[in-house]
């Protein structure tokens, strides 16, 4: 009897020592495992449709992108109560501004969702080549579109291309602040692999596709001050067949019933929003519409139209103020964000034309954005045409989510101007018209330091 | 011849006297107790065989034994007796009162000791001085009745939250609240429900019947608590519920009803003397415009010529004004007239036989709140049994069911409540018009006060099911084996309305959201006991394994925009959300104990407990939590023997502990979460991978004595180290990684304390007097926290004022220090000046001295933790009357009156304010503390958070006082026991506090912003009467 009680016990007892590690094992219910992120061709889908969710980030094309910008630049005054916002409007952001730093970490964040897909998407043998190519190749244009917002607004950054898996992989990985040339290796790297495996791909105006592509390589190689080098890709974009100008600027805009739909052929790549997945643009309008009235057109713009040009009808007044009304339902912020228009293609090639001094081609194809405007048409010559091309992507993209304003007249080399133009404005020289790198990200990276902050910070 | 016959007789007589000795006979007698009550269950031994019986229901017994041996009579708690059978065939006893401290049973983790043979910290409180109280929740009992034990009712509102705390805070992240366990079950406890109306908690808590629950202990040490590991830190609360003796069947009814009131009620300026302070602050600001406010500045209403006036220039029409009071009293108009209600019945019944026992009770309670729309109330049903079908088999199983039901208004800590806003409210309107309808919202700036707190609710409905089984099989004398299974299910509802016409729900047109939560906690645990005698040494072990899951199931919906009158979720025409949440934990544990001692004097014991739990990073899957402790009875000693100090004992522990409750179900996973793009699904990496993710530990040492002076005076005295550390804490990371911040276990805490109990029986004859005096003080402080680039240690902002940093206790206050109002232009300096500020502004002190009065010149200006904290209990009986009184007292802490902020002189002139306000500071009236009314940036530099809103939060509160009276046998008959009481809860509170109750918390059990008070209601005072009726 004895035995046995013994026994027993010495079975029971191995049982219940060997029930420990399993029984713990839990599954979350409401997530997946993360190495289960991308696997297949749905969850591959699945993680770009994420990135493109990043994308709408309230610090990104749903608002904190565009105001900054267009507040540091001519384009809009603050008119609200931020703080944050009063102080980009003079031009003296503090390095502790939370927006500059909110704009800094939802870029990268984003640049997370994207290296993810970077790094798996390629090795999925699950996936058809071209299925591969086109989701890979979404990404590292839409990659190339993050750091290139990031260069031009802070300088040299930190290039992160691999998506750390745990904290302590955070903490290991060094990521100092890059020169913007190594920035721009990047950039132009992976659009290059974007164009070559999107080949083909055009549809869809949400997706960033080959024409995306190459607007943004345009755009880039511009910046670069490489004009003869972008001319074959905005080509390839004009004469790709997909895209056209609306024919009325208004229409381009929605209605308050239906909101701002890109669905035009003019759409390049907008960034989709909805009634339950709204945008922020409601911070152009005032309380009667649903806004919060903090970012209302300049003098500046107001005054920057000629007579007749459609182009101020987006701009309505709103009792003594002017407000400006691209996007149509600040209630629920259920209005698309335009990136890239066919417009801005067209005067990247004005420009591109008029660089080599072929000014009667150039301004043909000015003229056409002005014909649509209802405007008469200018001739370019070799002293006026930065301004006119300046002055015309001003009054066609303002309030647009490609930031032109700032991007353009900083490029062009008319900004400093412009900031000492403006009332209440601290213009200094040395800042080169970037914005601090974010107090916060220097005191939690160990490889960037104070003394790496922009000049004038 | 004759020398045959005297061999035979002496055979004879021989063997007669031999069956004298060996012959049994029945020998039986009653036993009764020193007032001569009979003792049921009394154990009656025959001494050196197993032959033993117990007494029945009338203290009646009757055993074979024989001639010469002996009758050991032994009953816990009194002193046992042993008698030589003689002659008689009757043996009748009286049992004496071990009134020893020592002899108590103390209920501790998995198992009873004597309190003689404890090492540890372990409080009781007395069932009897505490089952009175008229209150919800079970730990509204355990207010002011064990040391180190700081209780606190967050909140005046039925039903609402408590917050625990044994010795001190020592978590940041997670949970300060003890592990609560009934009938040796953890059980689901805190806060649950998605509410957001209002601040109150739901304390789960509530639905413990009290009138059930028969002993408490406080395990307080590392060493009581290590054996439930990972989730003993903060203490554990052992409730054990009632269950059935063997004799006849009892019945026991206990009912009281009282009257309720609230301690105190804010009293807030007349119409006219809130416009005379509006005028004031806004003729700074507006010179040109006399008598703004009065005129309509804040509501659009001129109210000055709606009276009658006409010039606003005419000093004598505004006095005419100031003195009017017209509109309603919005503050008196939300609270209830007529009896508030607090009553409770409970019916019980018990009994049994030997073999089988059982107790059952219903119990039925309700409780009004002083506001509309406030309720709670709970019908519970238990029943415990116990069955010994055979010597070697015992089973025990129980079973409780509850159903609470809250009904609350959007209120508490809320500027949208209800009662914020009648208040703040500019007052001058009536709340209904003369048809008897509510005058609309739109007329106000937040809400019509009584429509808020008529028309929005939330009831919320908890029913719970807690369930147990256990079998015990004793395998012999030394060794027997447990195994037992309990589930805790607990189904919350709520479902709380915004009605189409209140403020809230006027722009959706309606909306009503409901919760459903559903939560099964089921443990299962399975030990084996051993106990031996080795000559002089006595030795016990206990080594066990349990398992446990908490599967939680949560779902939500919210619909808004309703057609007239339709009252359900799916009549709302727009959706607003449908989520389900689907989350479970799960913990298993391997524990061991084992103590020797000697001579019944010298103890020591030795617990081990390790966790696997499902929360804990791969790295850290288990923790070990050891403890050990001794304890040596030097009054068992003869060298030590003295009239005066008639028993003493010390005691030394040290062990760890864990707390696992600040980390999520799922945070040290690797997680994909679902994103949506504009309706389209999609994906992202939400969490990254935290592998070496565990549990805080608390290593707590502990020294303790516990003596009795003169036989009378039980004192017991402990001194307590805790030092926690990973604590878990936001560690930043660098942007740039995607991700801002990971959790790690990197904070540190220490906690420092004594604790001292003073009980003195002083009488204990005719007429008892029992005193008991218990205090603890408590020292907190913040030794580690994360740190940034610099090294420099992050502080932690939280609530209003609260600031928890290295070197300070946890949330203590911090702002700017003010030293009185300036009183001339020549004190203020330029730079204040030239922010406009003037005499009659709140006189800051410029702390580094650059003339400006800035960020820079906050400092710590208060620490809500208590010094020190007891209470004082007296009980007296006499002939059939018992009187007993207990006062309880927080001292040594400071509370931040946010409400000031708001209805005080500094707050926004658009708000009514505190009658104190109106002797404010004019060039004429200097002699004041309270700040000239401004408007603008004077006033909000006067508004910054500093120590003008840091008041003293001592108190000194009459807990309960009870005067009863045990109608005498001669009346109710030896069958029938009854006895009738009165008396009062929280009557008398003796603070400086200003608002309305020092007691309560705005934020809950919320940890980093403790002793802030923003609108919360405070709690009641309440006279009741009631009976005690047994049969």
């Amino acid at each position: 009897m004895k035995k046995f009680n013994k026994l027993s016990l010495i079975f029971l007892s191995v049982l219940v020592f060997s029930c420990a590690d399993e029984f713990v094992d839990t599954e979350p219910q409401l997530n997946l495992p993360g190495e289960q992120q991308i696997t297949n061709i749905n969850t591959a889908t699945d993680a770009l449709n994420g990135l493109y969710g990043g994308l709408q980030s309230a610090s990104i094309y749903s608002g904190d992108y565009i105001f900054l910008t267009g507040l540091f630049a001519d384009e809009y005054r603050h008119s609200g109560s931020f703080p944050s916002f009063a102080e980009v409007g003079s031009n003296d952001p503090s390095i502790n501004n939370i927006d500059v730093q909110q704009i800094w970490t939802a870029h990268y964040s984003a640049i997370f969702r994207a290296n993810r897909i970077i790094e798996l998407v390629p090795g999925l043998t699950n996936i058809d080549q071209s299925d591969r190519d086109i989701i890979t190749g979404q990404a590292l244009g839409i990659r190339a579109q993050l750091y290139f917002n990031l260069v031009r607004m802070y300088g040299g950054v930190p290039l992160v291309t691999k998506a750390p898996l745990s904290s302590s992989e955070i903490v290991s990985t060094d990521a100092p602040r890059e020169t913007t040339q190594v920035i721009f290796t990047q950039i132009n790297s992976d659009l290059n692999q974007a164009i070559s495996l999107m080949n083909g791909f055009d549809q869809s105006t949400y997706a960033f596709n080959n024409s995306a592509a190459k607007t943004l390589k345009a755009h880039v190689l511009f910046e670069q001050g490489q004009y003869p080098q972008a001319k074959p890709f905005i080509e390839d974009v004009l004469n790709s067949g997909n895209f056209d100008l609306a024919t009325s600027y208004a229409s381009l805009f929605g209605d308050p019933a239906n909101g701002t739909v890109a669905n035009s052929t003019e759409t390049i790549f907008a960034i989709k929003f909805t009634a339950t997945d709204g945008n922020g643009m409601g911070f152009f309008f005032n309380n009667s519409r649903g806004g919060r009235f903090e970012v209302a057109p300049s003098s500046f713009l107001l005054s920057a139209f000629e007579p007749g040009d459609q182009r101020r009808g987006l701009i309505v007044p709103t009792g003594t103020n002017f407000q400006i009304e691209k996007y149509s339902r600040p209630g629920d912020g259920a209005d698309d964000t335009y990136v890239y228009r066919f417009a801005d293609v067209v005067l990247l090639y004005a420009e591109v034309l008029a660089r080599e001094n072929n000014f009667i081609d150039a301004s043909f194809v000015l003229n056409i954005v002005r014909q649509r405007a209802g405007l008469s048409d200018v001739t370019l010559n070799a002293s006026n045409f930065i301004d006119i091309i300046a002055h015309e992507r001003f009054v066609e993209l303002y309030a647009e989510g490609s930031s032109d304003r700032y991007n353009t007249t900083k490029r062009l080399g008319l900004l400093d101007n412009i900031i000492q133009l403006k009332p209440n404005a601290v213009f200094n020289p040395v800042r080169q018209n970037l914005f601090p790198i974010p107090q916060q990200e220097i005191e939690r990276n160990p490889a960037i330091s104070s003394a790496d902050q922009n000049p004038g910070y | 011849m004759i020398v045959k016959f005297t061999k035979l007789s002496l055979v004879l007589l021989f063997t007669l006297s031999l069956s004298a000795f060996s012959q049994q006979k029945t020998v039986s007698g009653k036993v009764v107790d020193n007032i001569g009550a009979p003792l049921p269950g009394v154990s009656v031994l025959v001494k050196g065989t197993n032959t033993g019986t117990q007494t029945d229901f009338d203290g009646n017994y009757s055993i074979n034994v024989s001639q010469g041996q002996v009758l050991i009579f032994r009953y816990i708690g009194f002193k046992t007796q042993e008698i030589s059978i003689g002659e008689s065939n009757t043996v009748n006893l009286r049992l004496e009162e071990d009134t020893q401290a020592l002899s108590e049973v103390v209920v501790i983790g998995f198992g009873e000791k004597s309190r003689k043979s404890l090492t540890t910290s372990v409080s009781s409180a007395k069932m009897e001085d505490i089952k009175g109280i008229a209150t919800s929740t079970v730990t509204g009992a355990l207010q002011g009745s064990v040391t180190g034990l700081q209780v606190n009712q967050n909140s005046g509102t039925p039903g609402a939250g408590f917050s625990v705390r044994v010795r001190g805070s020592s978590s940041i992240a997670g949970s300060n609240e003890p592990l609560y366990v009934v009938d040796g079950i953890p059980i689901f406890s805190g806060a649950i429900g998605d509410n957001g109306f209002g601040g109150q908690d739901n304390d789960v808590l509530s639905s413990i019947n009290f009138a059930d629950v028969s002993s408490i202990e406080v395990l307080k040490d590392a060493s009581a608590s290590a054996i439930y590991g990972s989730r003993g830190a903060n203490g554990v609360v052992l409730i054990t519920t009632k269950r059935g003796k063997s004799g006849k069947v009892s019945v026991e009814v206990n009912s009281y009803y009282g009257f309720q009131e609230e301690i105190d009620r804010y009293n807030i300026m007349t119409t006219g003397e809130y416009f005379r302070f509006a005028d004031t602050a806004l003729a700074g600001s507006f010179p040109t415009i006399p008598a703004f406010a009065s005129r309509g500045a804040f509501t659009g209403i001129n109210q000055f010529a709606a009276q009658g006036f006409t010039d606003p220039t005419d000093q004598a029409q505004l006095e005419a004004f100031y003195a009017l009071s017209f509109g309603d009293n919005f503050v008196n108009e939300i609270h209830k007239p007529g009896n508030i209600e607090v009553k409770q019945t409970d019916v019980s019944v018990s009994g049994g036989n030997e073999k089988a026992t059982f107790y059952a009770n219903f119990t039925d309670f309700k409780q009004e709140g002083v506001i509309y729309g406030q309720e709670f109330d709970r019908r519970s049903l238990r029943l415990n049994v116990d069955f010994k079908p055979t010597d070697k088999f015992n089973l025990d199983a129980g079973i409780s069911i509850t159903e609470a039901d809250n009904s609350r208004i959007n209120s508490d800590n809320n500027i949208f409540g209800a009662f914020a806003t009648s208040v703040l409210e500019t007052p001058g309107a009536t709340l209904r018009d003369e048809l008897g309808n509510f005058t609309p919202p739109t007329d106000f700036s937040f809400s019509n006060p009584l429509q808020n707190a008529l028309e929005d609710d939330s009831d919320e409905r908890t029913f719970r099911v807690l369930t147990n089984m256990g079998m015990r099989y004793f395998i012999n004398d030394h060794f027997n084996v447990y195994g037992r299974l309990s589930l805790d299910r607990l189904d919350f509802k709520s479902t709380r309305r915004f009605s189409p016409n209140s403020a809230q729900g006027l722009g959706a047109n309606g909306e009503i959201f409901k919760e459903i939560l559903l939560v099964n906690n089921w443990n299962g645990l399975g030990t084996i006991n051993y106990r031996q005698k080795f000559g002089e040494f006595d030795v016990t072990a206990l080594a066990g394994f349990s398992f446990e899951g908490v599967n939680t199931d949560q779902t939500e919906v919210d619909r808004q925009n309703f057609p007239f009158g339709f009252k359900s979720v799916l009549n709302g025409a727009t959706v607003i959300q449908g989520d389900n949440f689907i989350t479970e934990n799960k913990l298993f544990s391997y524990f061991g104990r084992a103590g020797v001692s000697y001579k019944d004097k010298l103890f020591f014991e030795g617990t081990l407990r390790a966790d696997a739990s499902s929360r804990f990073g791969n790295g850290n899957q288990t923790g070990y939590f050891p403890a050990v402790s001794g304890a040596y009875v030097l009054s068992e000693d003869s060298w030590f023997k003295n009239n005066i100090v008639t028993s003493m004992k010390t005691r030394v522990s040290w062990g760890q502990t864990g707390n696992q409750s600040g980390i999520g179900n799922f945070d040290s996973f690797f997680l994909t979460g679902s994103v949506d793009f504009a309706g389209t699904p999609g994906n992202a990496i939400v969490q990254l991978a935290n592998p070496d993710l565990k549990w805080e530990t608390t290593t707590q040492t502990d020294f303790g004595v516990d003596l009795t002076l003169f036989g009378k005076i039980d004192i017991t005295y402990d001194y307590y180290r805790k030092d926690t550390e990973d604590l878990l804490l936001n560690r930043p990371l660098r942007n740039s990684s995607g991700f801002t911040t990971i959790t790690e276990n990197v904070g540190e805490m220490e906690n420092r304390g004594h604790e001292l109990s003073i009980n003195a029986r002083i009488f204990e004859g005719q007429f008892k007097w029992n005193s008991q005096f218990q205090i603890s003080w408590n020292s907190n402080e913040v030794t580690k926290l994360t740190r940034d680039a610099n090294g420099e240690f992050i502080p932690i902002d939280s609530g209003f004022a609260s600031r928890t940093a290295v070197g300070q206790a946890l949330g203590a206050f911090f702002g700017l220090k003010a030293d009185g109002l300036y009183q001339t232009l020549d004190e203020i300096p330029a730079a204040v000046q030239a922010r406009g500020i003037r005499p009659g502004d709140i006189k800051f002190i410029d702390i580094n001295g650059d003339g400006n009065i800035t960020a820079d010149d906050r400092t710590f200006i208060g620490n809500p933790n208590p010094g020190a904290i007891g209470n004082f209990r007296n009980s007296f009986s006499w002939k059939g009357f018992d009187l007993s009184a207990n006062f309880q007292f927080e001292i040594q802490k400071d509370i931040f009156n946010a409400t000031r902020q708001f209805a005080g002189a500094t707050g926004s002139a658009g708000f009514n304010k505190f009658k104190s306000e109106t002797n404010f500071w004019t060039p004429t009236n200097t002699n004041t503390n309270v700040p000239a009314p401004r408007f603008g940036s004077a006033q909000s530099f006067n508004n910054q958070d500093s120590d003008f809103f840091v008041e003293e939060g001592d108190y000194l509160r009459l807990k309960e006082i009870v005067i009863g009276y045990t109608l005498p046998k001669d009346w109710t008959g030896d069958k029938y026991s009854l006895r009738v009481y009165v008396g009062g809860d929280n009557l008398y509170t003796e603070t400086d506090y200003s608002g309305l109750d020092p007691e309560i918390n705005t934020f809950g059990s919320a940890n980093v912003s403790r002793g802030t008070d923003f609108f919360t209601q405070g709690l009641n005072k309440t006279v009741k009467i009631g009976f005690n009726l047994k049969f």
